[in-house]
């Protein structure tokens, strides 16, 4: 995969021990891992022609290497609604990333489609362990897995079943499974997800963490979407 | 070349240098030559001692290099500063295997001796046990920890990185558990040798035929995974993790040197590969001792023998609530175990004969008409009372102690033993044709000779919800079996 090679060796080469959405995006897209449609843009026509592209509602967010937390930095706008409301979020995301830091450089603005109601947001993440290598975490997002801990574990490489494991092993699994009456959640596609972000561990050793969240669930047959993407770096010798 | 042979000065030593060992009884490394002697080691002991000719009765020598004939192992506990000069003499000498008991290295911050023990160790090919480390245990016949202790030759092996955990748990084995040991491995600080190193050789040990791992942190973690997820379908593999915690983490470290992991990790592991995780040292010689003993239940149903109604509904309740049945036994069934119990019992399972003074209805009858159905996949027992509890009722004032009936059971007392002895071998019997596990469950310890029988015998006996944990953790590791066959 030289696609990834390079986008981490230029974070690297920038002594940047994080990857920007868009950049993270970039690389799990390489792993062929869906992600909703989003384009780096940098002015705003350009944003609109996209937007027009894509249709409304809209999410921009502003790149910038020297901003990590983009929430905090109050870089992003959801549930953006016309061209008019585009043009102003634009301005007000620019403006507030110079008052976080005089100094931040800007990659330019991720355009994305507002994702859609979903059967249910997970979350799955990874992190290195300096013994066992990466270990792969999925759970149900929000307070499934901030308030009760309903999460599953694996040591990489897994197979197909355990990926399969991993997912009805957790204690909301009905959630997905038609609780309710409520269609059935993609949990096929969810395991291929799964065994991609495995891969994408087992192939890229500097990869640290891995956080991909929330990642949208549709139902069955429907497919999966990664609405964000965070990646952490570490220089490996 | 197999991982046993590699390490075989380890496990089948034949000449065993000591230093350390001198004529204060109270130095480790007198201990340890004293438990390999009592532990009835065939092989030499040579004494290594710069002052004296003679150590607790056998000849020293100077210098390790003055001794003619080869040596396959050497134990090491001196201090710290002085083994890495004896380590090279040990190489001179053409020695590959040492224990060094000794701490003082890596997990005090001493990285350069530590270092330069690895390099030794490389320049004359020497396998190192430890350093920091409690020895070892090859039953029945070799003994080089510092517990004096007569180990019950059976099929559970231990390899742990704590010295304390490999050896002084023992001490409730010859009180309590009576589980059957072949080999205890203390890894230490692991300078050359490791936890995969071992169970490598386990694996191949034909010796060996259950293992309990105690660790704070796996050193090569992929070769660990893959080999507990091998070796646990053939040989159940229990674990102890610990060093999970911020304060378990900095104990660790000071510990054995080494760097943990998170717990949620292991829990992984166990849940991929299989293993069984513990929380608690006794439940985990319980449950070894358990895999060691019984053959494996094929299935969930389990039938409850009770002397007593609260633990048959405590039993069963712990049973329902992990994934066991104590289900209702057919109406045939209980016609054919009536007439063999009070007419107050309950038949249906739980079994609860409230009391009954007919032992051979109690152990033989009553157990085999279960056993033979094939409406139960094991049999549980709770309650059973041995000389102790009779000589105990007899303890009466004097002027009672002359009374006829006292007499009748003074002698009971004395009698019953051999008695139960002809009833217990039946079950142990049945245990082989029926192929079922079967345990019994009391307050007894192995004070009680009918306990030492049984344990000795390959039935089990613990207390009544340790018994219960045994059965469940072993269906547990039936299931994942299962599942991996399918």
């Amino acid at each position: 995969m030289t696609e990834s090679n390079n986008i981490i060796r230029n974070a690297l080469a920038e002594n940047r021990t994080f990857l920007m959405e868009h950049e993270s995006k970039d690389l799990i897209s390489a792993y062929d891992i869906p992600v909703g449609q989003y384009k780096l843009v940098e002015n705003k026509k350009e944003a609109i022609e996209f937007a027009n592209e894509i249709g409304y509602p809209v999410v921009l967010k502003l790149m910038s290497p020297d901003i990590i937390h983009k929430t905090e930095a109050k870089v992003i706008k959801l549930d953006i609604n016309s061209s008019q409301e585009l043009e102003n979020a634009y301005e007000e995301i620019v403006l507030n990333a110079k008052k976080h830091n005089a100094n931040a450089r800007i990659s330019g603005i991720n355009v994305q489609k507002m994702a859609k109601k979903s059967i249910v947001e997970i979350i799955l993440g990874a992190k290195r362990d300096h013994a066992f290598g990466p270990v792969l975490m999925f759970g149900l997002g929000g307070i499934f897995v901030e308030i009760f801990r309903d999460v599953s574990y694996r040591v990489c490489p897994i197979t197909k079943e355990e990926a399969k494991r991993m997912i009805t092993s957790i204690k909301a699994f009905p959630l997905l499974d038609g609780y309710r009456g409520q269609p059935k959640a993609d949990i096929v596609q969810l395991q291929d997800v799964i065994l991609k972000c495995c891969n994408l561990l087992m192939e890229n050793p500097e990869i640290e963490e891995l956080d991909l969240n929330p990642v949208i669930v549709f139902e069955l047959g429907k497919g999966v979407m990664v609405v964000d993407a965070r990646i952490i770096l570490k220089e490996v010798n | 070349m197999t991982k046993m042979e590699d390490l075989k000065g380890f496990f089948n030593p034949k000449v065993v240098a000591f230093y350390g060992a001198s004529n204060v009884m109270q130095k480790f490394g007198s201990i340890h030559l004293t438990n390999l002697i009592s532990a009835g080691f065939k092989g030499k002991v040579i004494p290594i001692h710069p002052k004296e000719d003679e150590i607790l009765g056998f000849k020293a020598y100077r210098n390790i290099k003055d001794v003619t004939e080869e040596i396959d192992l050497v134990v090491i506990a001196t201090r710290p500063d002085l083994i890495n000069n004896l380590l090279e003499d040990c190489g001179q000498k053409g020695v590959n295997h040492v224990i060094i008991v000794s701490g003082g290295f890596l997990e005090v911050g001493n990285k350069d001796a530590q270092d330069r023990m690895k390099k030794i160790a490389k320049k004359y090919n020497i396998k190192i046990m430890g350093p920091n480390c409690s020895g070892e245990v090859i039953a029945p016949h070799i003994n080089i920890t510092h517990v004096p202790w007569p180990p019950r030759k059976g099929g559970v092996s231990i390899i742990s990185q704590s010295g304390t955990y490999a050896t002084q748990p023992l001490i409730a084995v010859s009180a309590k558990i009576g589980v059957g040991i072949s080999k205890i491995i203390s890894v230490g600080n692991e300078v050359n040798t490791d936890l995969v190193d071992y169970l490598e050789a386990l694996e191949e040990d034909e010796n060996t035929s259950c293992i309990g791992l105690y660790f704070e942190a796996v050193r090569r973690g992929k070769e660990f995974i893959d080999l507990v997820e091998r070796i646990n379908l053939e040989k159940p593999i229990v674990i102890i993790p610990i060093g999970q915690t911020d304060a378990g983490t900095r104990s660790a470290k000071s510990h054995t040197a080494a760097i943990t992991s998170p717990g949620y990790i292991i829990d992984s592991i166990c849940e991929q590969t299989g293993a069984i995780e513990v929380k608690n040292s006794i439940e985990m010689l319980n449950l070894l001792n358990g895999f060691d003993s019984l053959p494996l239940p094929d299935g969930n149903r389990v039938a409850i023998l009770t002397m007593g109604g609260g633990p048959g509904t405590l039993m069963s309740d712990l049973f329902e609530s992990h994934g066991m049945k104590v289900p209702k036994l057919s109406k045939d069934l209980q016609e054919k175990l009536k007439p063999w119990l009070p007419p107050t019992a309950s038949t249906i399972n739980p079994i609860d004969l409230t009391y009954s003074d007919d032992m051979q209805n109690y152990l033989n009858i009553v157990p085999e008409i279960l056993l033979k159905s094939d409406e139960i996949d094991a049999l549980i027992f709770y309650g059973l009372m041995g000389t102790n509890y009779h000589k105990n009722l007899v303890k009466v004032p004097e002027y009672m102690k002359n009374h006829e009936s006292i007499i009748t059971m003074k002698n009971f007392g004395e009698m019953m033993e051999e008695f139960f002895i002809a009833l217990f071998d039946e079950l142990i019997e049945f245990k082989k044709k029926y192929q079922k596990p079967i345990i019994l469950t009391c307050y007894n310890t192995r004070e009680e000779k009918f306990v030492v029988y049984l344990q000795d015998n390959g039935i089990p006996v613990y207390y009544p919800e340790e018994g219960v944990w045994v059965l469940i953790r072993m269906w547990q590791y039936v299931n994942f079996k299962q599942s991996k066959e399918r």
